[in-house]
């Protein structure tokens, strides 16, 4: 289970638990909205889990995020 | 004269049986030992000169008070290790600890406010969660050291996978997972009493929420979420307000607080403290009434 996420997708779900929109994360990374959708997508389906605080209770769990 | 060795005989032996089971009804002294319970601390001779965390018959870590006769802060870490391995003979027999019995201490370091801790292969199993149980369990045991604020483990010289390199108690304990959405998550940590009103059983939550850590803290104690755990605090007593400044956390409650008996009012102070200290990096937490100054406590000191 090492490195799960690639850098992005965890740059991705580090600001979106610092309470960013998904707006705001595709402006500060100079990606279009689609992009963030997408890399938001991709996590989800490896973690197999619906829905985005889902995919972040799995992440905490995984320490692949830390708060 | 037969009988006169006879009575002899049997006099000698009537003696050594009674020594001998003199001798096995008197305890073997150790200089460690374990507190049976936290809550009896101030009754006992041996006043706990260390914290470690243990597990419970229902699988949670709880803190346990341990007396080690050593001074040397160096010296404690291999003491403190040996409390938390399997089948440990010096702990209750309610708990037990996590650390296989095969897994060795190599070596371990004391540099400044960090510890690091070099073991055998055998600390790891084949099971995630064993292991971070046993990660959870050695870090906050050692982090209970007075002014230790990050703990290093490595096995037979590498870093442990999927942790970072210093440990601490952003690492969690018990922890509960109660998020609905994916912002304003908040984590902390709560002491409680566990069911058996024997032990303090902290939990790790991550939620939700827009409240302060202290209100969070407040709340959870009045009105516990969790089924396996029991607060000492009740609803009457009210923190009126509260601030943090310089490496002090202020904690002023109304006069209600006054009316809880002596024994209650321990429980209640330490509940509060212990997770306090667990979620403020502050060395002192001041203790007011109505804005008056009741009492203050040091970390690792309450």
């Amino acid at each position: 289970m090492n490195n799960i996420l690639t850098p992005r997708e965890k740059e991705i779900f580090q600001l979106l638990i610092d309470n960013y929109r998904t707006k705001e994360i595709a402006k500060k990374l100079r990606i279009s909205e689609k992009t963030v959708r997408n890399h938001i997508s991709n996590v989800m389906q490896k973690l197999g889990v619906n829905g985005r605080a889902s995919a972040v209770v799995e992440l905490l769990k995984l320490k692949e995020l830390s708060i | 004269m037969v009988s006169k060795i006879f009575i002899q005989k049997s006099l000698f032996t009537v003696l050594l049986m009674f020594l001998i089971l003199t001798l096995a009804t008197i305890p073997i002294i150790n200089n460690n030992r374990v507190l049976r319970t936290n809550l009896e601390i101030r009754d006992n001779e041996y006043t706990p000169t260390n914290y470690v965390y243990l597990i419970n018959q229902d699988h949670y870590f709880v803190k346990v008070g341990i007396h080690i006769n050593q001074k040397k802060k160096a010296k404690l870490i291999p003491n403190i290790i040996t409390y938390l391995k399997i089948d440990n003979q010096n702990i209750p027999n309610n708990l037990n600890g996590y650390i296989p019995k095969k897994a060795k201490l190599l070596n371990y370091k004391l540099e400044d406010d960090t510890i690091s801790l070099n073991f055998s292969k055998e600390i790891m199993t084949s099971s995630k969660e064993k292991n971070k149980q046993i990660v959870a369990g050695i870090v906050y045991s050692l982090l209970e050291i007075k002014s230790i604020k990050n703990i290093e483990i490595m096995v037979e010289d590498k870093p442990i996978d999927n942790y970072p390199k210093k440990l601490n108690h952003r690492i969690g304990i018990n922890q509960i997972y109660n998020l609905k959405k994916r912002n304003n998550i908040q984590r902390v940590t709560i002491y409680y009493l566990d069911k058996y009103n024997t032990y303090y059983l902290p939990i790790t939550k991550y939620i939700n929420s827009k409240k302060s850590k202290i209100e969070i803290i407040m709340e959870e104690l009045k009105n516990p979420e969790e089924k396996n755990v029991i607060s000492p605090l009740n609803n009457n007593i009210n923190l009126i307000n509260y601030r943090e400044e310089e490496n002090v956390l202020y904690l002023n409650f109304d006069k209600k607080i006054e009316e809880i008996n002596r024994q209650e009012k321990e429980k209640v102070m330490n509940t509060i403290l212990y997770s306090c200290f667990a979620n403020y990096d502050v060395n002192i937490i001041m203790i007011e009434i109505e804005n008056q100054t009741l009492d203050y406590y040091k970390r690792g000191e309450s």
